[in-house]
């Protein structure tokens, strides 16, 4: 159960993961929706010098069908050191995996053979909805246990909100929540551990998001539009900031990963006005938090003939801003582009001023831009992971069943590309990496070891 | 010891030095272990940017430590004043035994503490918990009992049978408070200094592999003490 010296992929800082080895596996979430198929963990082999390079070396098929796995991550990392509840002799070892549509949550144990997972134990729906809600979404470990955000209450309404399970028996304790204040939507969560400050953002209530976008509700912006800023001593809301109600879905949030460095960013989705994706910056005015917007990605109009059903009434293909992921060292921001088919490349070295340092294009609804090897790529750049040492970025092309069949309604084949990052900025599709997940659809990575939003540091 | 010596007025206590010797471990162990202290310290005055930080969150630490022994003291001196001596020690020995066991079943749990960004008060708080869940107090039990029989073996010898069989506030306080200031001002020391060492020279990633499992061991040092606690009671 424990070790007798720290787990070798525990970090004090960011800084010093940035040292660690190259990664030689992946695991990569696939989703086999309205099928017969269960969705799998399927273990990638991300090592040059293996025979076995760039292919699905082994799958761990799910025993239920229709789970929808979620942003799954690791049972125990580099919060482990943190001092004021220290357990550095816990092992990196579960995957914790969150399903939404079924609201299970599975433990993978990768060991004793990595490269062969397999189940450990399922959190059913019904112990999800004792501790309060349904829907599970995101996970981190954090210095008493693992956190998971959930996107409905335990009826499937709202408040979607955050419970906690046990990190050494993955039993849920129940909602974090003491004091949720006007937080009613849920989406992704993470915090600046040094001063213990969490901070969550919106998508919708289940019944918005599980049969596909609304257009009304977009219309209507029903759609999360506000950040919160909670105590996480006091489990409790300190602070709504709203980015303006034509911000519609306000989902990924990466804060810097230097606890001392007290900012983050939020991809924001569309804007109502005019298509527009962006991201914005959150940081401490005084004793105040506030965001302000440091990103604009236009829409790029083009004629309805070439567009899905859901985007010929405007006339443009919105950039869809569905992931964006900071690098260890605070200064690369990746920002994926899935509609328009974009990865994004941005030196934030300046938060307020982030300099664009690279661009690349893969899929789209309208560009259908090719892989460097000729390959076919429907969907667009998705989910997005970096290595700790910030030289190379994994890509999936898969956002949420209904919303791919929706924008892509032609067909979603999933894939995993790698992107070489140049350490000055700029970046390239690796020509020799390339899995082809066929009707398959392929959803969060994880690098084995640790990757850029895994872990949470306590130490500058 | 040399200064105790001169300021003691019955040096015949000294006779022993092992309950001495076991209060200066201690103090070193725990302010060794990176869980109990100077590890907090060292995060804030990183987190913070102030090294002074090193110094108040160390000072705060040992209080809070200290309050934690304290109580486990009194306890001790109230189950003293109803309780012979022997029944005291069989006591005080099967509680850590059982306590050492239950640590070593489940040696890889810690109290849950939620905050970094701490106070004065939340540091003797968190100090407080942390040394009252190690059972850091529990420990020192069977060492402050062994001041206690030395002195008393010393100075009324004779008398055992009626009165010293018993702890009393006359021949149990100034030893104990002696001693548990003497092993928190060592423990003090040795924070501070592996605090200090961290974060000028040797830096924290000295962590991933200096950090062995001081929990495992300290479990395993409970069950032992206990063990040898009940068998100095029965087999004197």
């Amino acid at each position: 159960m424990a070790l007798w010296r720290p787990d070798p992929t525990f970090y004090p800082s960011a800084r010093l993961a940035m040292e660690a080895p190259q990664e030689r596996l992946a695991y990569v979430a696939v989703l086999n929706p309205g099928t017969d198929q269960p969705d799998a963990m399927t273990v990638v082999d991300c090592d040059p010098n293996s025979p076995s390079y760039s292919q699905v070396i082994n799958s761990l098929d799910m025993p239920n069908t229709d789970d929808e796995l979620h942003h799954f991550n690791w049972n125990a990392c580099s919060a482990a050191l943190c001092p004021s509840s220290a357990h550095p002799h816990l092992e990196r070892r579960y995957l914790v995996v969150p399903s939404l549509a079924s609201s299970r949550i599975y433990i993978i144990d990768t060991q004793p053979d990595p490269a062969r997972p397999r189940i450990a134990k399922t959190i059913e729906a019904e112990q999800v909805q004792r501790a309060g809600y349904s829907r599970p979404h995101t996970v981190h470990c954090g210095p008493d246990a693992i956190y998971v955000s959930a996107l409905g209450s335990s009826d499937g309404g709202r408040p979607g909100g955050i419970m906690l399970l046990d990190h050494y028996t993955f039993e849920p304790i129940g909602p974090w929540e003491l004091d949720r204040g006007p937080q009613e939507l849920a989406y992704d969560f993470w915090w600046h551990i040094g001063i213990d400050t969490m901070m969550t953002s919106e998508w919708g209530t289940p019944e918005m998001f599980e049969s596909g976008a609304r257009l009304e509700d977009v219309v209507g912006q029903n759609y999360g539009h506000k950040l919160h800023f909670w105590d996480m001593r006091r489990r409790s809301h300190r602070q709504e900031v709203e980015l303006g109600p034509q911000h519609q879905m306000a989902l990924e949030l990466r804060p810097a990963h230097n606890p001392t460095r007290h900012y983050g960013f939020c991809g924001v989705v569309v804007s109502t006005e005019d298509l527009s994706g962006s991201v914005f910056l959150w940081y401490r005015d005084g004793e105040e938090w506030t965001a302000t917007k440091v990103i604009t990605i236009p829409a790029e109009p083009a004629d309805a003939s070439v567009l899905p059903p859901a985007l010929q009434p405007l006339g443009a293909v919105p950039p869809l801003v569905t992931d964006i992921d900071l690098s260890l060292d605070d200064r690369f921001l990746y920002i994926s582009c899935w509609g328009t088919g974009k990865l994004l490349q941005y030196d934030v070295s300046d938060p307020f001023n982030p300099v664009q340092t690279g661009e690349l294009e893969m899929g789209g609804v309208v560009r259908k831009a090719a892989h460097p090897n000729g390959a076919t790529l429907t969907g667009g750049p998705q989910m997005v992971e970096i290595s700790r040492d910030g030289r190379r970025v994994y890509l999936t092309n898969s956002l949420y069943s209904s919303w791919d069949d929706q924008f892509y309604p032609d067909g979603l084949n999933g894939w995993l590309s790698r992107i070489d990052v140049n350490p000055e900025g700029g970046m390239s599709v690796n020509p020799d990496f390339f899995v082809d997940y066929g009707k398959t659809r392929s959803h969060q990575v994880r690098l084995q070891g640790g990757d850029a939003s895994s872990d949470t540091y306590c130490f500058p | 010891m040399i200064l105790l010596h001169a300021l003691i007025p019955d040096p015949a206590a000294l006779a022993s030095l092992g309950p001495w010797l076991g209060l200066a471990a201690l103090g070193v162990f725990h302010g060794l272990n990176p869980a109990m202290g100077w590890l907090f310290a060292v995060g804030l005055a990183l987190q913070r940017q102030r090294p002074s930080n090193l110094f108040t969150a160390t000072g705060f630490i040992a209080v809070g430590h200290l309050a934690s022994v304290v109580v486990v003291m009194v306890a001790l001196l109230a189950v003293g004043a109803f309780l012979p001596l022997m029944w005291v020690r069989i006591a005080v020995g099967s509680v850590l035994l059982v306590f050492g066991l239950i640590r070593l079943a489940l040696y890889y749990r810690h109290p849950r503490w939620v905050g970094m960004n701490v106070g004065g008060r939340d540091l003797i708080a968190w100090s407080f918990l942390m040394a009252t869940a190690h059972g850091a107090g529990l420990m020192l039990a069977p060492v402050v009992l062994a001041l206690t029989s030395s002195e008393a073996a010393a100075g009324v010898a004779g008398d055992l049978g009626e009165h010293g069989a018993f702890l009393s506030l006359e021949d149990a306080p100034i030893w104990w408070v002696i001693g548990l200031i003497g092993h928190t001002v060592i423990m003090l020391a040795v924070m501070l200094t592996a605090a200090a060492i961290v974060y000028y020279r040797v830096g924290l990633a000295f962590l991933r592999r200096g950090w062995i499992n001081l929990d495992l061991l300290w479990a395993g040092s409970l069950a032992l003490g206990g063990a040898a606690t009940l068998a100095w009671a029965f087999l004197g």
